[in-house]
């Protein structure tokens, strides 16, 4: 096989290149004695005959070498002597090769952590086909799905291998103490869906999910290594949940989440009697058959949704679906929006960083023009100096890489503690074989950005002109001149632009936390209850639960006020509660009025330090069987009732899902009340339409306990010995203070403005680096032009001003380009920053203060060194 | 041994060395001494051209070298056909034959 064979010599020539050349010697030295003895045999005399048979081999060296040169693992061979020189090149020069590699492992260290955080895949197989089917509102905002109409899309699509559902569902683990745990009821092909095994056991039947009530459920990995010690026979043991035993049938695989961490999965039943279009709590999921492009589902969807408006005006009219890969859809616009801003700044260093390092190797290869020049009058080819140039950047990069992922393992190691960045079903953010394959493509792609020109620019020296002239390589060129100033005038624009993109989100950010969310959030301690169906099913029980609990919570000492809520700010949830005003003749009324719908007792608006505005509050007189009273805020009032007549008119309201039982008939709130606004879903969100009604008229098993108090932190111990002495099996979750609440929602903001503001800080130094050494660069060349000036009489100030004259033109272009870029920046940035002007003055001035205040100090010491040269010395060196 | 040198077309000093190697193996002299004679010298193959073919055509698999006595019990560097190289030498011979019939062809008509 010539393969083999060539593969063979390969390896040969490349291991046993000694062997060979003695070989090679022994060849042509024999050749060489039988030549000049057939002269001899011809008649020559010895000598003559020598010295003919050497002519005609043409030089023993050369032939040799040409014979080298043809061997097949000679281009390797040169490539690691190329090396050899390139590591010796980078060692004799450090305090060039540490700029270098230190601005390039910033950059390439930055740049992996970002890729490894942003770029990561879903766990689930073939994810790219799985899609979130979503009801739309009439506003076009996206609403989880009625189960009815879940169960329509189901059996009529043909665009989905299968179509699943899930809905949320928390229940309590038994034991002492009792654990609230979170997780999913799902339909039987939930799993199969995600394509998922189970880990121990199976996952549900068909049969366990159309028999309303199963007890069955499937264990998370991480609950079962938890609570049950990764107990191998676990599969068909009893569990309590809620005081009701279930069979264990399975164990979900390690990293199974969706939508949020599951601790454990129940089957979800939609018996015939439980199903309706109006109580939207199903997440839809399904895998596309092969073939069908998400528009194509998207589209088909949307026409069963269109179907089903006309089919059920009162509940769907104006109601449509969205199609959403299961990607984006657990994401959201904003996270993305988020990722792609931290994607791009942190290219710009990574442009930057490349800049900053073509300047140094052009400074470097002006001092190696006459090395260069030596090579080229030798007949080395301008492509092999090239290659050699590169190649010493590529070894550059390299090193750079290795510490840049130092770096970055260590960020990554850091960023992957923050829960901010775990999402659902995406992998965890931590160093795989990607990301170390991405550290490597960034380093040959720096290597090409940064060292194609100046390597092609470098070899291009001109040997005459080179080992003609006088001095170490002082040979100016304008082209270099010219792309160095370039470069670093793009450095300072670019700069510009993240310092002022950090600038901007930094303030957005500060407008956020401080933004008045309407109530008073020191002092509260928030906590989580709910009550187990099995104990108290009985909405009486409920009601006396509460009542008495809050009594006791009353009669701690040093709690001020305590309440109870269904929600508290900030929360995720819109508006999602469908209502009717009592007397609009609409039939389409319930499909297009939405408001959020809370149950409380009547002392939260005191806890919260809401004002009632009009009419009166909520109280113990409203309990079940009185007139049903509800309490409005004034954004409700003044979107459906601007005619200000809110008061005493009538709601209708079908029963909240959580109260556990579903009436046909909605019942008729009458509104007793108005109080001010408050930002329930978050500061940066817009104000919700609220209904507020009280827990004795309808008992909701969960809500959130709010107790003010002048130390609220410390008032959770006997919180808990007031709840322990109602009963003993609760579990209070979700304890935290009403500080520490609001503050999560910021958490995700912090650490994006924290990476951009590090980002936009290299940006800076690099873009200072980089004009520090044109600067310098420029001004030692003009060495013998400022001595010249002293020597006729210029005083050293103007020289001083010569310099620094130099820099501020550079920063005055690189400040103009930065201001145009600046300028279709803000036109994105604008939909991601909120509450800031995006022309905000004081942000602008400061960044161009802080870019002032770098380039005179970069300009600073060359400006010094230029003015304290000695005209004697300068001239008579020159 | 003035022989008239014709410049050697691309790719025909492989052709040569394969056809000079034909019979049986040879040293490096003995390869251009054999194509000279039967070229009847209009091709003289210098050494500088010789031996990187030689070791490129060894690289390739198509002839294998080892140490041999010369005629004049001197230690040389022998080469010899490999069963790739016969192919390649059959090859090549074909192709030969249709571009210089190609060629015969275009000088004819014109």
């Amino acid at each position: 096989m010539p393969f083999l064979a060539s593969t063979r010599s390969f390896i040969r020539n490349l291991f046993r290149t000694r062997r060979l050349n003695a070989d090679l010697d022994e060849e042509i030295e024999a050749e060489l004695e039988m030549l000049a003895e057939e002269k001899i045999d011809a008649g020559m005399r010895a000598e003559d005959a020598r010295r003919a048979a050497r002519m005609e081999l043409g030089g023993m060296e050369q032939l040799k070498q040409q014979v080298r040169n043809e061997r097949s693992a000679n281009w390797l061979q040169s490539v690691l002597s190329d090396c050899r020189f390139g590591l010796r090149q980078i060692s004799k020069d450090p305090g060039f090769s540490a700029a270098a590699i230190l601005t390039l492992a910033l950059a390439i260290g930055a740049n992996t952590t970002i890729f490894s955080v942003t770029i990561r895949p879903m766990r689930y197989e073939d994810a790219g086909r799985l899609m979130m089917v979503w009801e739309t509102r009439p506003d076009g905002s996206r609403s989880m799905a009625s189960s009815r109409t879940y169960q329509d899309w189901r059996d009529q699509n043909a665009s989905f291998e299968s179509l699943a559902a899930a809905r949320a569902e928390s229940v309590t683990l038994s034991g002492n103490p009792p654990v609230q745990l979170y997780g999913a009821q799902v339909t039987h092909n939930f799993f199969d869906t995600f394509r998922l095994q189970a880990e121990l056991g199976r996952f549900f039947t068909a049969d366990e999910s159309a028999q309303n009530g199963a007890r069955v459920v499937v264990l998370s990995h991480g609950l079962w290594k938890t609570n049950f010690g990764a107990d191998p026979a676990i599969v068909g043991k009893t569990i309590r949940l809620g005081g009701e035993p279930f069979r264990v049938v399975g164990v979900a695989p390690e990293g199974f989440e969706f939508m949020g961490p599951a601790d454990l999965c129940l089957p979800l039943a939609l018996a015939p009697g439980e199903i309706d279009r109006q109580t939207r709590d199903l997440l839809v999921v399904g895998r596309l058959k092969h073939g069908i492009t998400p528009a194509q589902a998207g589209g088909e969807m949307r026409m069963l949704a269109e179907r089903i408006a006309q089919q059920s005006p009162e509940t769907n009219a104006k109601w449509s679906s969205l199609t959403q890969n299961l990607y984006q859809a657990l994401g959201g616009p904003g996270v993305q929006a988020m990722m792609l801003l931290l994607v791009v700044t942190v290219s710009v260093v990574l442009l930057m960083a490349c800049a900053n390092v073509a300047n140094l190797l052009l400074a470097r290869g002006a001092t190696r023009r006459k090395e260069i020049a030596v090579r080229i009058a030798l007949g080395a080819r301008r492509s092999r100096i090239v290659r050699q140039l590169l190649l010493e950047t590529l070894l550059l990069a390299f090193v750079s890489g290795g510490l840049g992922m130092l770096l970055a393992f260590a960020a990554i190691r850091y960023l992957a503690t923050l829960p901010v960045l775990q999402a659902p079903g995406l992998a965890s953010i931590e160093v795989n074989r990607s990301v170390l394959g991405f550290a490597a493509f960034l380093c040959v792609a720096a290597t090409l950005l940064a060292g194609l020109a100046p390597a092609w620019l470098t070899s291009s020296a001109n040997p005459i002109v080179q080992l003609k002239s006088p001095g170490s390589g002082t040979v100016g060129d304008r082209r270099h001149g010219r792309l160095r100033s370039a470069l670093v005038t793009a450095g300072l624009a670019l700069s510009l632009v993240l310092m002022v993109t950090a600038g901007l989100s930094l303030r957005g950010l500060i407008h956020l936390i401080r933004t008045d969310p309407g109530f008073e959030s020191r002092g509260l301690l928030t906590a989580h209850l709910s009550l187990p169906e099995s104990k108290y099913g009985d909405p009486a029980l409920i009601e006396s639960f509460y009542s008495a609990l809050l009594e006791k919570l009353r009669a701690i000492p040093g709690v001020e006020d305590a309440a109870i809520s269904t929600e508290l700010p900030p929360s995720r949830f819109a508006a999602d509660h469908p209502f009717r005003i009592e007397g609009s003749n609409s039939t389409a009324a319930y499909a297009s009025l939405m408001a959020n719908f809370q149950v409380i007792s009547s002392d939260y608006f005191n806890t919260l330090g809401l004002s009632l505005l009009n009419g009166r509050n909520l109280s113990d007189g409203d309990r079940r069987g009185a007139a049903r009273a509800a309490i409005v805020n004034r954004q409700f009032a003044e979107m459906f009732f601007p005619a200000k007549k809110a008061l005493g008119s009538r709601l209708l309201i079908p029963d909240h899902p959580a109260s556990g039982h579903s009436s046909k008939e909605p019942a008729a709130f009458e509104i007793v009340g108005i109080v001010s606004d408050l930002k329930s879903s978050g500061v940066n969100e817009p104000i919700h339409p609220q209904i507020y009604v009280s827990y004795r008229q309808v008992p909701v098993a969960g809500e959130f306990l709010v107790i003010r108090g002048a130390r609220a932190s410390q008032l959770l111990d006997p919180v808990r010995v007031a709840l322990l002495s109602i009963d003993p099996d609760l579990p209070l979750t979700d304890v935290s203070t009403m500080e520490e609440r609001q503050a999560r929602v910021f958490v995700g903001g912090q650490v994006v403005v924290s990476l951009l503001i590090i980002f936009a800080l290299m940006a800076l130094i690099m873009g200072g680096t980089g004009l520090y050494g044109v600067i310098s660069y420029s001004a030692s060349q003009r060495t013998a032009e400022f001595a010249l000036r002293l020597a006729l009489g210029a005083q050293r100030a103007e020289i001083f001003r010569l310099v620094t004259n130099g820099a501020l033109r550079l920063l005055i272009i690189g400040g103009g380009v930065g201001a145009v870029l600046m300028l279709g920046v803000t036109r994105v940035l604008r939909s991601m920053i909120f509450g800031v002007n995006p022309y905000d003055p004081a942000t602008i001035i400061a960044v161009g203060l802080v870019l002032l205040a770098v380039v005179l100090a970069a300009s600073y010491f060359p400006a010094r060194r230029a003015m304290r040269a000695d005209p004697v010395v300068a001239l008579r060196y020159e | 041994m003035a022989a008239e040198s014709t410049s050697l077309l691309q790719g025909t000093l492989d052709l040569l060395i394969l056809k000079a190697l034909g019979p049986g193996e040879l040293h490096g002299l003995a390869i251009s001494r054999r194509i000279e004679q039967i070229t009847r010298g209009t091709f003289s193959v210098k050494p500088g051209s010789l031996f990187p073919a030689l070791h490129r055509m060894e690289d390739q698999g198509w002839i294998a070298s080892f140490w041999g006595e010369s005629e004049n019990k001197r230690r040389a560097r022998y080469y010899r056909l490999t069963k790739a190289g016969t192919r390649q030498l059959a090859a090549e011979s074909k192709r030969w034959g249709r571009i210089s019939w190609a060629i015969t062809q275009v000088l004819e008509a014109s």
